[in-house]
């Protein structure tokens, strides 16, 4: 979506990065009908759909912390991440059978919202497999993420910069190694 | 791959490379692309990764904002605001859920221990898998107290105002017989208005009924409302003393 001039709905997702709760109210009385409302006519409840909208919020907040320019009306794409969401969540259960209702989708809405569940794929995949490092390199390189340079990171762990730097070059190639050799990364390649 | 290859990509991504090194690595990119794939998902961990960790502190709290906000604003379909009960919100709101106790009509003389059966700590909802609150959740409901005090403890810092985790906080150290400070803690949310205060008067009983200082109990006991969550087992626990 480069180059695009962003959309004046934009506002809402700087809402969301920022956790301004009354536009974040203002995106629950306006768009929440609808999700609920389509949620209910296909096997859900509002406790699930409380829960679905949640869930995609979180989402976009996680993205719009990385970057999330929106050109689109946020009413589409949210309403259609929702949906998405729902409908991966019927598949998991069985035996239901899923109402499509005719939908509109705006270009870039489409895009945007596949976008925003190839963030979410790869934040996951990339999380899960942070776990499967050693211990030492999780420590190492939590601190040289959440800390703003890596020689606050030498000197908390007490050793030298030149130590820190290439040993969190080994451990992010050993997550690296990790991730490739996934098959969620070969299926996430072939989408 | 090997050592060299990463530390290659480290300083290629820091712009460190120079000119004629940073052509040639970038010829190779092009021939290989496994490793152009792999610079792509070291690139792409650092960014989707990295923001996440300095961002932590936030992500809990918008969390938790949208679960109040979610729990009032929700709209129905057909236009109305539901609003969930104070349990239910509390729940989604991911502070706690409301302890519950199993009731003993067998024994004569009440024990504490027929009334300290704690509903699971329920903290961590679908999606939010935060470390530190899933520690202090394992800890609570394997009976690990102290750990579950620690851990506890750390939520506390980032949330000082949680009554239900003041609650949760006040039982492990009740069963730990840390008794003073649990009795602090449970008067303090007591004299809240907080929807936790009948909770609280609830473990003040508690508490003194393991002290077997019966008087002290009924008082506490005698003091929860008709209409509160807590008054059928508060009545309960009276008739027997």
């Amino acid at each position: 979506m480069d180059g695009k001039k962003p959309h004046a709905d934009q506002r809402y997702i700087d809402a969301i990065r920022e956790n301004n709760s009354d536009v974040i109210r203002e995106i629950y009385k306006k768009y929440s009908g609808k999700v609920v409302a389509f949620i209910h006519k296909n096997n859900g409840d509002t406790d699930e759909a409380r829960d679905i909208i949640q869930e995609t919020l979180i989402t976009i907040y996680q993205q719009a912390g990385n970057s999330l320019t929106l050109t689109c009306p946020f009413d589409a794409y949210f309403f259609l991440l929702c949906k998405r969401k729902w409908f991966n969540k019927l598949k998991e259960k069985k035996g239901v059978t899923i109402t499509e209702e005719a939908l509109s989708v705006h270009d870039d809405s489409l895009l945007h919202v596949l976008e925003t569940e190839t963030f979410e794929a790869k934040k996951d995949l990339f999380e899960s497999k942070f776990e499967e490092l050693g211990e030492k390199c999780r420590e190492l390189l939590r601190l040289s993420f959440a800390l703003s340079s890596l020689e606050e990171v030498a000197s908390q762990l007490n050793v030298t910069y030149g130590y820190v730097r290439k040993k969190k070059s080994l451990c992010m190639g050993a997550l690296t190694e990790l991730i490739h050799n996934s098959p969620a990364y070969k299926a996430l390649k072939s989408n | 791959m090997n050592e060299e290859t990463y530390l290659s990509f480290d300083r290629y991504l820091a712009n460190e490379m120079p000119a004629d090194e940073r052509a040639a690595f970038e010829l190779t990119l092009q021939s290989d692309t496994t490793l152009a794939e792999k610079l792509r998902i070291y690139q792409e961990v650092q960014e989707i990764v990295g923001p996440r960790y300095q961002r932590q502190e936030q992500e809990f709290d918008f969390r938790k904002n949208l679960a109040s906000i979610g729990s009032e604003e929700l709209v129905e379909r057909t236009g109305r605001t539901v609003k969930m009960n104070w349990y239910i919100g509390a729940a989604a709101a991911s502070i706690a859920l409301i302890c519950a106790f199993f009731f003993y009509t067998s024994f004569s003389t009440p024990e504490y221990s027929d009334y300290a059966h704690y509903e699971p700590l329920a903290l961590v909802e679908r999606g939010n898998e935060d470390a530190s609150i899933l520690k202090a959740q394992q800890a609570f409901n394997t009976r690990r107290y102290a750990d579950a005090m620690e851990a506890i403890n750390a939520l506390l810092k980032h949330d000082d105002k949680n009554d239900a985790l003041k609650i949760y906080k006040g039982i492990s150290l009740l069963e730990l017989d840390r008794v003073a400070e649990a009795n602090s803690l449970f008067t303090e949310v007591s004299n809240s208005s907080s929807i936790y205060k009948d909770k609280a008067l609830w473990m003040l009983a508690l508490s003194a009924l393991k002290q077997k200082d019966y008087k002290t109990c009924e008082a506490f006991l005698n003091k929860i409302p008709a209409g509160s969550p807590e008054h059928k087992q508060a009545q309960d626990l009276l008739d027997k003393l």
